[in-house]
Parts: structure tokens; sequence; C-alpha cells
């Protein structure tokens, strides 16, 4: 696969947290409440926990997405002036424009006009793994995976250091995930990204990262930090060996663990 | 394949039959009817006696309805202008609907005989004045409509849009409008009937200087000729009915090539 020049991987965590809280407006009680948190440049971490343990909501002030109420958060590629790649649960196409106009879509926005080269579009389709073919199709033509296929490019347009993804493979069929997920993983490599990827599938998570977050129930802490020691560049033989079992059955047990935590912090109080 | 065709010719079908075996029905009833009570020809005519004034008057009639839907049309397209750029308006703050918004219901509300004498008095009576009083009954579901497809934006999208630092402008342009245009078509299918019926009774109130078929409506209001009257009745639902399906018509085909699906 050849692709757009990577972002140069410097020594700074991509993102640094002390202190974090977090909590909506409307509510009385924190969200998240992370003590200290750091995630390496170019490392893939997943975030797993229970639902609406405010995965998403870490995800979306990693994006900038979210102010903090309190607590300090440095993030690299936006003190860069670097831009983020997002990737959400659903493709979110424009359907008025042809894959290709859906891609270009972020170099449209902001201050100033990005420019990008003729050829980038149709390098991105070739690593996302889409056809030339493809790139005048609208959405509606595309299947669910080829759609979320396009919106994997989209996040690559601004040659971002910072990919975030948001239960992106959540709504495809198994084999057409575990593609995505081989995929994906092999563009991180690549691309010398920091990639985040929220996710509630325990293989997925296992498969993808280089490290993986458990968090308890709200307010969200971290419950275990696992690393995950499989081989760089992962394939099928990846999924049928002992170490991504083993590694599987240790997270299920941590999970299990942060659910109980939460349950148990939800009696006392 | 076959058997879809098939299907949609028998589809087709059955949507021009069934309202002609109504009109028959209904035009049967009438005859009857009227027969029956014996009711005078200047009171009620009969529906041949219609049929027949539409024949010697077919010219009239036309050139009526060219007229009326030259002024419909122009209305229309005002409303669709000046809707679209409101709603635009509307949808940069909910402060900003609030205080307006009674205001736009006003223009649904307020009866075309209350405001005649001050689109008189601001316009005089002629084309501009039914072009006006067409905008305004034409103009509400226009605003209504592009206010909904501007504000019921995916929230992914607007986070895309956040994101990348998509300044307001950037989200409306390339966001919002876009994303509004299947709600404008819908809107303007419903007040292309309206510009229809603004249009009318504009030539009514204010279109003295002119022969739309509001006019003809009037003139023969005052005479005994009801079978004429009955005429131009009859010439103004046409006119309603032509322009409601060839704006759906457009409407339908640019959805399609918009987002390739005309639903």
């Amino acid at each position: 696969m050849t692709g757009p020049e990577p972002a140069k991987i410097s020594d700074d965590p991509a993102f640094a947290f002390k202190q974090l809280r977090f909590s909506y407006a409307s509510a009385d009680t924190d969200v998240l409440a992370i003590d200290r948190l750091q995630i390496p440049p170019g490392q893939f971490v997943s975030l797993l926990g229970p639902s609406g343990s405010g995965k998403s909501t870490l995800l979306r002030i990693l994006a900038g997405l979210l102010p903090l109420n309190s607590g300090q958060f440095t993030g690299n590629a936006k003190q860069a002036g670097q831009s983020t790649g997002m990737v959400f649960q659903s493709p979110n196409l424009v359907p008025w424009r042809n894959a290709a106009g859906n891609v270009l879509l972020p170099s449209e926005l902001g201050h100033g006009r990005a420019a990008i080269a003729k050829d980038r579009v149709a390098q991105l389709f070739q690593l996302v793994g889409l056809s030339t073919d493809d790139l005048t199709k609208r959405p509606e033509e595309l299947s669910g995976g080829m759609q979320m296929r396009v919106a994997i490019a989209r996040s690559l347009i601004l040659n971002p250091q910072t990919l975030l993804l948001d239960e992106p493979f959540a709504a495809l069929d198994d084999v057409r995930r575990m593609q995505l997920e081989t995929d994906v993983r092999a563009i991180h490599l690549q691309q010398q990204l920091t990639t985040v990827l929220v996710t509630h599938h325990i293989g997925e998570a296992v498969f993808m990262s280089d490290r993986l977050l458990v968090l308890s129930d709200q307010p969200a802490r971290i419950c275990a930090d696992i690393a995950i020691s499989l081989p760089q560049n992962r394939d099928l033989s990846v999924r049928r060996s002992s170490a991504y079992h083993l590694l599987v059955d240790e997270v299920t047990d941590a999970l299990h663990r942060s659910v109980k935590q939460s349950s148990g912090q939800r009696e006392i109080s | 394949m076959t058997s879809q065709a098939s299907k949609e010719t028998d589809s087709a079908f059955q949507s021009v039959l069934g309202p002609v075996v109504v009109a028959l029905f209904l035009l049967l009833a009438w005859h009857v009817l009227v027969s029956a009570f014996q009711v005078p020809k200047i009171v009620v005519p009969l529906p041949l006696d219609v049929a027949i004034a539409v024949r010697n008057e077919w010219w009239v009639l036309v050139s009526a309805m060219f007229q009326t839907s030259v002024a419909a049309m122009t209305g229309l397209l005002c409303s669709l202008v000046l809707g679209v750029f409101v709603a635009c308006v509307f949808a940069q703050s909910g402060l900003i609907r609030i205080s307006l918004y009674p205001y736009a219901i006003l223009l649904q509300t307020v009866p075309v005989i209350a405001i005649a004498p001050i689109v008189i008095a601001a316009v005089g009576r002629g084309f501009a004045g039914v072009v006006l009083i067409s905008l305004i009954i034409s103009l509400f579901p226009v605003i209504t409509n592009t206010t909904t497809g501007l504000l019921r934006v995916d929230k992914g999208l607007l986070e895309l849009f956040q994101l990348h630092s998509a300044s307001r402008w950037q989200t409306l342009v390339k966001l919002r409008l876009p994303n509004s245009v299947p709600y404008i078509v819908a809107g303007v299918r419903i007040a292309a009937g309206a510009s229809v019926v603004g249009a009318i009774v504009g030539e009514f109130f204010v279109g003295s200087s002119l022969s739309g078929l509001g006019v003809l409506i009037e003139r023969r209001n005052n005479g005994f000729a009801t079978d004429r009257l009955y005429a131009a009745v009859f010439a103004s639902a046409i006119l309603g009915v032509i322009v409601f399906v060839a704006v759906s018509r457009v409407g339908d085909w640019f959805l399609k090539r918009y987002t390739g699906n005309s639903d």
C-alpha cells in the first residue's frame, strides 16, 4: 500500500492529562475523573468500558470538541497546529457529494483552504482499500463497509498525527469488521498515527491495540491499563494465536471487575 | 423487471383513472341534482352549460391562466429566495427564532382582504401587487420547511465541521443549506398551490388593470353569466393542479440529481 507522507513522531506524549474532571452542565455528577493519563505518540490505545461510562466523552475531549471542567490537558497534535482525524459510529457521508467530494470536505473547512495534491484522494482510496472507480460514486451506491472506508479516507485527508475512532465498526457484519480492523491497524502503522479507539468489542480492542484502558462506570476512572504484546503487524494468524485469546480473557476479567466495582460504588453512594 | 414495469404502469393508470371516475361521478350528481330541483341557470348552471362556456371562451381562459401563472410563478420564486433567506436568519439562534416566529405566523393568518388596501397603497393596482400577495400567501411553508432542514443536521456531521474549525458561514453553506434542499423542495411544493391561490385572490383585489383569472372571476361575479363564472373557476382549479404537478415533478427531478433519490 502506498500513501501520503506520514507525520513525524515527536518524543512528547500525544495526549497527557492530570486531574481531569468533566461533567455536563445539566448533571451534578462527574462523567470523567481521570487522575493521570499519558498516551505516547504512535501508540494505538483502545478505551473499553460499560455503556455510558464516558468513553466517547473522553474521545471528544481528546478531539477538542468538549471543554474540560478542571485539570490539565496537553495534546501535541493541536498545539503543533496539526489536524486530528475522526471517524464516527456512522460514516456520516453527505449525500450531495460523491465519494471523492466527501473525502475532500475537511480540506475546505477552517481558515484557509488546505492545498491537496491532485492524486491524493486516489492514493487515500488505495490506502483504505477502495478502487479509483469508487471516487465518483454517490454514498448511496456504496455498501456500509465501503462508506466506512470513505469516512476513514476522509479522516486522513489532512495528514493527521492523531486518529480518533468512535465505535466505527459497530454497524458492520463480522467479516467486514475484521477486514477493516486489519486495514486500520495497517494504516495506523504505516502513517505512524497516534490512534484512540472507543469500542464495546473486546476482540476488536485486543486485535487492534498496543494498549487497552478499561474504564469504570461514571465517573469514569481507569481501572485497568493493559499492554497488548502482540506482533506489530496483525493478520488472521494473530487472531488464532493463544496469546490473543489469553489477552481477550484477561481483558474480559478486567471488564467484569470494572462493572462490579462500578455497581459497588453506586451501592455505597 | 417486467413485472415491476407493469406494476408501475398499473399504478400510473390507477392514479389517472381514480380521479377521472370521481370527476364523472361528481358531474353526474351535479347534473342530476340541478335538473331534479330545477335550480335556475343563474344560480347554478348545468355542467354542459359550463362546458359550452369553456369552449366558447377557450382562448380568453387560456390567456388568463397564462397571466395568472406568470404572477404565481414570480410570487413563488420570490417566496423561495426570501423564504430561504429568512430561514437562514432563523437558524442562527434560538433567540432569533423565538423573537421572529410570531411575525412569520402572521403571514399565515392575515386575511388578504385586510392587506389588499396596504398593498395597493404601496405598489398600486397591477402585476407587482398581485405578485406581492402571492408571495405573502406562499412564503410561510418555505420558511418553516427550510428552517427545519437547516436545523435537522446530523450531529456527527456537525462534530466533523467543529473538529475542522469550520466557520459559521462554512457550516451554513457546506452543510446546513445542502442538507435542507429536500426540505426546501417539500416547502416549495406546498407553496406552489398557495402561490396560485395568492395570485388569483391578488388579481381579484388589486389586479383590476390585468386580465388574469382573478379579474375574470371578479367581473363575472357581478354579472348574470354564472356559466362563464364557473368556467373561470374551473380554469383556476385546473391551473392549480397544473402548477402543483409541474412543481412537484421539477422537485423530484432535482432531488434525484441532487442526492440520487427522490424520497
